[in-house]
C-alpha cells in the first residue's frame, strides 16, 4: 500500500471523475425515483452492476452534464462540501433535499483494488439505496421541478469563477428561500467510507409536503 | 456641568472625601435624562457572512417537459431498437453497462438524436443501421391473457423431462420458418411484444447471419409464447424448443 498526497497522479480528478461519473447516474436516479419527470423519459441501463434508470430526453441530459461539468473543478480542488438535489415544490419551495456530503482524505493510501473493485461497490450500495428510498418517503406534490444546489468550504462568492466553466451556463448564490426547509424531516441514507472519499447521503424531507 | 458639544459631557465636580463612588453615581443620575444610543454591531463588508452559508446553483431551469415532448420521445423509443438486454451477456454487458471510471456518455449519445431537433431522415437513417441483437425485458404491466395453461402433450413432455417451472429454455426460429414473413420485420414486433409485457419471462436474440431468431423464457410460459409466435408472427412450419442439455424436446 503506497501513501500519497493530493498533488500526486493528479488524484483530486480521478476523484472528481468518479463522483461526477456517480452523482450524475444519482440524480437521474433521483428524478425518477421521486416522480420530478414523468417516467416515460427513463430507460432503464446498467450501472455498477445494478439496473438505473436514466433519462433520454437530450434537454435534461444536457442540463445535468453541463450541471456537474461546472461542479467537477470544485469537487477536484476539494472545494465542495455539499452537492444536494433540491426537489420544488411549484412555488419554488424545497419540499427534498438529497444532500451528499463529500470529504475527501488529504492523505490518500492506495492499492490495486481500491479504485475499482471497493469503490464501485460503496457507490452501487449508494444506489441501491437511493432506488428504494420512496419506501420512506411521502409523495410529493404534482408540478415539482429540481436544482442543484453547490455548499462550498469557503464564502461562495470565492469559488464562483472556479464554476463558470461553461461559457453559456453560469452560477449564481442560491436564495435563502431555495435553501431552508420549514420542519425538516431527517433520514439518513448511507454512508461510504473508502480510501479516496467519505461520503454520506441524506435526505431532508419538509414535513407538511402538501403547501 | 455644562455641554462642551452635542456628543461630550463634562462634569466638574470637587471631591471632599475622594470617593470615586460618589462621582460615578452622580453622572450616571446626571446622565438618565439623555436619550442612549445603542451602537450597531460591526459586520465585515466582505465576505459577507450570510454569503458563507448560501451555496451556488445554476441560473438556468431545468428543463420543462410536456406532454408534447413527451410524445414524441414515447413514439422515438418504441420505434428505436431496444438498448438495454434482460440477462447479461458478455458482448451486451460490454456494449451497455457504463464503464466504472472515467466518464461515459453513452446515455447522451443513444438518446441524443431523441427531440424535435433530431426527426431528420438522415439521423433516423443513421440510427436503423445499430442493429442490435439482443432484446429489451420490461417487468411493467401485467399479462393479459392466460399464460398458465398447459396442453396434456405438453404436460407429458415436461413430466417426461422433470423439469422445472422456473427453467429456461428457448424456441427457435430460423429460415424455414420465414417463408412468408421478413426476419427483420418479425424482430422488430417481437421486440414491441416484449417490451410490452405480451411475452412473460421473455428475452430473444436474433442471429442475423444464421437468419435464426431464439426466445427464452420459462418453461411455465413455454406453451403459450409458442403459440403466439406461431399466431401473432406468421411463422411457418414448425418450432422447435430447446432445453440445455437434453436438446430439442418439443414442437408446435
Amino acid at each position: 500500500m503506497t501513501t500519497l498526497t493530493r498533488q500526486d497522479l493528479n488524484f483530486g480528478q480521478v476523484v472528481a471523475d468518479i463522483l461526477c461519473e456517480f452523482l450524475e447516474v444519482a440524480i437521474h436516479l433521483i428524478l425518477y425515483v421521486r416522480e420530478v419527470y414523468p417516467s416515460g423519459i427513463f430507460q432503464k441501463r446498467k450501472k455498477y452492476n445494478v439496473p438505473v434508470q436514466m433519462s433520454c430526453h437530450p434537454e435534461l441530459n444536457q442540463y445535468i452534464h453541463d450541471t456537474l461539468h461546472c461542479v467537477k473543478p470544485l469537487i477536484e480542488k476539494n472545494d465542495a462540501e455539499k452537492v444536494v438535489v433540491v426537489i420544488m415544490d411549484k412555488e419554488h419551495h424545497p419540499v427534498e433535499r438529497f444532500v451528499f456530503e463529500i470529504s475527501q482524505p488529504p492523505l490518500l493510501s492506495i492499492s490495486s483494488d481500491t479504485l475499482l473493485s471497493h469503490v464501485e461497490q460503496l457507490l452501487r450500495a449508494v444506489i441501491l439505496k437511493i432506488s428504494v428510498c420512496d419506501a420512506v418517503l411521502e409523495n410529493n406534490p404534482p408540478g415539482c421541478t429540481f436544482t442543484v444546489l453547490v455548499h462550498t468550504r469557503e464564502a461562495a462568492t470565492r469559488n464562483m469563477e472556479k464554476v463558470q466553466v461553461i461559457k453559456d451556463f453560469p452560477w449564481i448564490v442560491a436564495d435563502e428561500q431555495e435553501v431552508h426547509m420549514q420542519e425538516p424531516r431527517l433520514i439518513p441514507l448511507k454512508t461510504i467510507t473508502s480510501d479516496i472519499v467519505k461520503m454520506q447521503l441524506y435526505v431532508e424531507e419538509r414535513a407538511q409536503k402538501a403547501s | 456641568m455644562r455641554w462642551q458639544n452635542l456628543m461630550d459631557v463634562l462634569l466638574h465636580y470637587k471631591s471632599t472625601d475622594g470617593s470615586l463612588k460618589v462621582l460615578v453615581d452622580k453622572t450616571e443620575k446626571a446622565l438618565e435624562d439623555f436619550p442612549c444610543r445603542v451602537l450597531p454591531i460591526f459586520t465585515p463588508w466582505f465576505p459577507p457572512e450570510s454569503d458563507k452559508l448560501l451555496p451556488i446553483r445554476p441560473l438556468k431551469s431545468p428543463p420543462i417537459i410536456s406532454l408534447e415532448d413527451l410524445e414524441n420521445i414515447q413514439t422515438h423509443l418504441q420505434s428505436a431498437e431496444p438498448l438495454l438486454t434482460s440477462h447479461p451477456c458478455a458482448e451486451s454487458i460490454q456494449n451497455l453497462a457504463l464503464t466504472s471510471l472515467g466518464r461515459s456518455t453513452l446515455h447522451v449519445q443513444a438518446c441524443s438524436k431523441i427531440g424535435p431537433s433530431a426527426q431528420n431522415k438522415d439521423t433516423l437513417h443513421s440510427e436503423r443501421e445499430v442493429k442490435r441483437s439482443w432484446s429489451v425485458f420490461s417487468q411493467r404491466g401485467l399479462y393479459i391473457h392466460n399464460t398458465l395453461t398447459f396442453s396434456k402433450q405438453f404436460h407429458k413432455v415436461v413430466w417426461k423431462h422433470r423439469l422445472h417451472m422456473r427453467q429456461r429454455a428457448k424456441w427457435v426460429i430460423d429460415k424455414l420458418n420465414f417463408v412468408t414473413g421478413d426476419i427483420e420485420h418479425t424482430w422488430r414486433g417481437l421486440n414491441r411484444a416484449i417490451r410490452n409485457s405480451m411475452l412473460p419471462t421473455c428475452n430473444a436474440n436474433i442471429q442475423r447471419d444464421l437468419t435464426q431468431i431464439c426466445v427464452f423464457c420459462d418453461v411455465l410460459y413455454c406453451e403459450y409464447v409458442g403459440n403466439y409466435l406461431k399466431e401473432e408472427f406468421q411463422v411457418t412450419g414448425q418450432i422447435t424448443l430447446f432445453v440445455h442439455r437434453l436438446g430439442d424436446i418439443f414442437t408446435l
